[in-house]
């Protein structure tokens, strides 16, 4: 009896699992081109609405007007054309064919954007790509040497005079190109100098760990690091403030815990002033922990 | 058989493995293989986590994964399709041309936990179930893999962290994370896991795009030598 | 089963009338959970909705199975924060952006506007189950 009961229960829960599982499993890949058939008026409204906007405000299309090309002139006249055809057909009534058309124009409108870039924002572009991977390629090598320092006292120092006599020509020649504004050029340049400097920084460190451990050389330096590991804590009271949304009451109580934080903190650098380090960092660690307190209260639980 | 439904919740609990830190030795030019200073506790190769298949045709993919006991007793389901998932719009007619990630994820290595996506991305290029594209410009090029460990040593008794360059190398460019995220000299971050909680540091990617931190040991998975105490000097 | 006046069946009756709506109460449990999208999702609301279309949805997971990071991060100059790139139609439609690729020759092309603008509306700019969403939140469909 009581089997049954339960038995009927089970299916019960089985039966209203089962349909939803199976739809799940019948998901098909339909072709995209398919989307834009059974668009609703709304949708193809909106379509319009974007054309519409295109054509008026456009950089593209300003473009390509203010270029001598006849060819984008004919296509961005086709696509206001095929915009005015679109309208009409929508306020028609029929929807599937003013959907085409107005994918047309909006294709045509992507066919000359395609044709006539914005060259200032290529350059833009290229320019912030060349800066980036010239600081990524000055971080690599100060690595490499500082590493090459660090693991090797005396030997491979033919490699890394090489590598750093490659990289500077590399520089040179790249920042030469990039006063001509051929940037493209350029950026192949320092790829080529930091592919080097990479590919000789992975064979020297071999199978060599980098360990980054908590050993002060003397007593300031803790205190300087507990210092900056405080701000770190610090800075993060805004934004969890942002990021959890805790209400009024939970920010109130959590700042009270970070002023008095920050009192600790101004007392630890009072006593590191008078040169009581270790009291300063005994402090510094009260402070952090009262800044945990005030982000555990609103919600960030740490294991620290 | 009310049994039978009781017990399908006892799913094995998912096994954490380190991630490998080898470097493939296909690579050119780069070095050969990355091992550790210390010996490492577990060894990645000799585990092999069980590969996971999804069958959405069953009730597996209900009750089988192993985050479905929470606090709040509600079985997290998780890798729905775009109609079924929560914030795709299912009235919208484009949502149900959109690909269902299961399918996508079917012949991807899985990690055992099913954290974040669930798939072992690294093992994915590097076993080359999938080859994704480097270079915006350029068809044919390859990344340019660092392999540089680095074991940052946190205060407490939480094993060392290994952060590996070479699985990030082969997704990120260099100027991602350095200088903007991560200072690129030792000592010059504060990296506190309060800070990647709240999308900070390793923050800005994992628990957003790549894993989460749920599993601590995933990064913390260097013994300590010694144990770092409040006054750590030497 | 019979219904029947005697004490000892009306007992046995309530009995499995509170075993079932134990049963029932732990099913609702199961049954009404929310789903969830899947990790990685970006919604980007910070133009659409004012515009009368849906939010965007970027999947993270179908643009990682082939291409790298770097691809969009670092040659595209997408910021990692959602919603922290200003991205308008005029924008992809001129090639920047999403219109690198999403152009028609390499993905589909901006006429497929319901494939991106696909989120329920209402639904605000977020990485959709991201940690600190979850902090915030406990295990809701997403921030309101």
């Amino acid at each position: 009896m009581r089997g049954k009961f339960v038995a009927l229960w089970f299916a019960v829960f089985v039966v209203s699992e089962v349909p939803r599982v199976f739809a799940e499993s019948q998901i098909s890949s339909a072709p995209v081109e398919q989307a834009a058939k059974h668009s609703s008026r709304s949708m193809i409204s909106q379509k319009l609405q974007l054309v519409k906007m295109m054509l008026a405000t456009s950089p593209a299309l300003e473009r390509a007007a203010a270029s001598n090309d006849e060819m984008l002139k004919q296509k961005a006249t086709l696509a206001k054309d095929r915009f005015d055809s679109a309208t009409d057909l929508f306020d028609k009534g029929n929807l599937g064919k003013a959907e085409e058309v107005a994918d047309e124009s909006l294709h045509l409108i992507e066919e000359i954007s395609q044709m006539i870039p914005d060259q200032q924002q290529v350059r833009a572009d290229q320019r912030m790509r060349y800066e980036e991977l010239a600081n990524s390629l000055h971080n690599a090598e100060a690595t490499y040497q500082d590493l090459n320092n660090r693991l090797q006292a005396n030997g491979k120092s033919s490699e890394l005079k090489e590598v750093t006599e490659f990289s500077r020509k590399q520089k040179e020649k790249a920042s030469v190109l990039a006063g001509e504004d051929r940037y493209s050029d350029a950026i192949e340049l320092l790829k080529d100098a930091h592919e080097r400097v990479i590919s000789a920084l992975n064979k020297l460190l071999g199978s060599n760990t980098l360990l980054y451990d908590l050993k002060f050389k003397s007593v300031v330096e803790e205190y300087e690091y507990e210092l900056a590991r405080y701000h770190s804590f610090e800075e993060l009271a805004p934004i969890a403030y942002v990021e959890l949304r805790p209400d009024k009451d939970t920010i109130m109580l959590s700042e009270r815990y970070v002023q008095e934080s920050r009192t600790m903190r101004d007392t630890a650098k009072q006593q590191a002033a008078q040169g009581d380090h270790q009291a300063a960092i005994n402090t510094l660690l009260k402070a952090i922990k009262n800044m945990q307190t005030a982000l555990r209260v609103v919600g960030l639980v740490l294991q620290e | 058989m009310f049994l039978y439904f009781v017990f399908s919740f006892a799913v094995p609990p998912g096994v954490v493995a380190a991630d490998s830190q080898q470097v493939k030795k296909n690579q050119v030019q780069k070095k050969p293989s990355s091992t550790n200073i210390e010996s490492v506790a577990s060894s990645p190769e000799t585990y092999q986590p069980p590969a996971l298949t999804y069958q959405p045709e069953e009730m597996s993919n209900i009750l089988s994964s192993s985050n479905s006991f929470n606090r709040l007793l509600k079985i997290s389901r998780r890798h729905q399709p775009p109609t079924e998932d929560g914030i795709h719009d299912p009235d919208n007619d484009g949502t149900k041309i959109l690909q269902a990630p299961l399918e996508a994820f079917a012949n991807l290595p899985k990690t055992p936990s099913d954290l974040g996506n669930g798939i072992d991305w690294v093992r994915a290029v590097d076993e080359r179930f999938i080859s994704p594209r480097w270079d915006i410009d350029d068809p044919t090029e390859q990344p340019l893999v660092m392999d540089m460990n680095i074991i940052r040593v946190p205060k407490g008794s939480i094993p060392n962290e290994l952060f590996p360059h070479r699985q990030h190398t082969m997704w990120l460019d260099c100027s991602n994370c350095h200088p903007a995220i991560f200072i690129p000299k030792k000592g010059a971050n504060q990296i506190s896991m309060a800070a990647n909680l709240l999308g900070q540091k390793c923050g800005v990617c994992h628990g957003k795009v790549s894993f989460p931190f749920s599993e601590c040991k995933r990064c913390h998975s260097q013994p300590k030598k010694e144990l770092v105490q409040k006054g750590a000097r030497q | 089963m019979r219904l029947s006046l005697s004490i000892h069946n009306k007992l046995n009756l309530i009995r499995k009338i509170k075993y079932a709506y134990v049963l029932a109460l732990a099913f609702t449990y199961i049954i009404a959970t929310p789903a969830v999208a899947e990790y990685g999702d970006v919604v980007i609301n910070n133009y659409a909705e004012k515009q009368g279309m849906r939010p965007v949805i970027f999947s993270h997971w179908f643009h990682r199975i082939r291409y790298a990071c770097k691809v969009c991060h670092a040659d595209l100059g997408f910021k990692f924060k959602a919603g922290g790139n200003d991205i308008t139609m005029f924008k992809i439609i001129d090639g920047q952006y999403c219109g690198a690729c999403h152009n028609g020759r390499i993905a589909w092309s901006v006429k497929n506007c319901n494939l991106c603008h696909s989120a329920k509306p209402g639904t605000p700019t977020q990485v959709h189950e991201s940690t600190a969403q979850e902090l915030a939140i406990p295990f809701s469909k997403g921030a309101k």
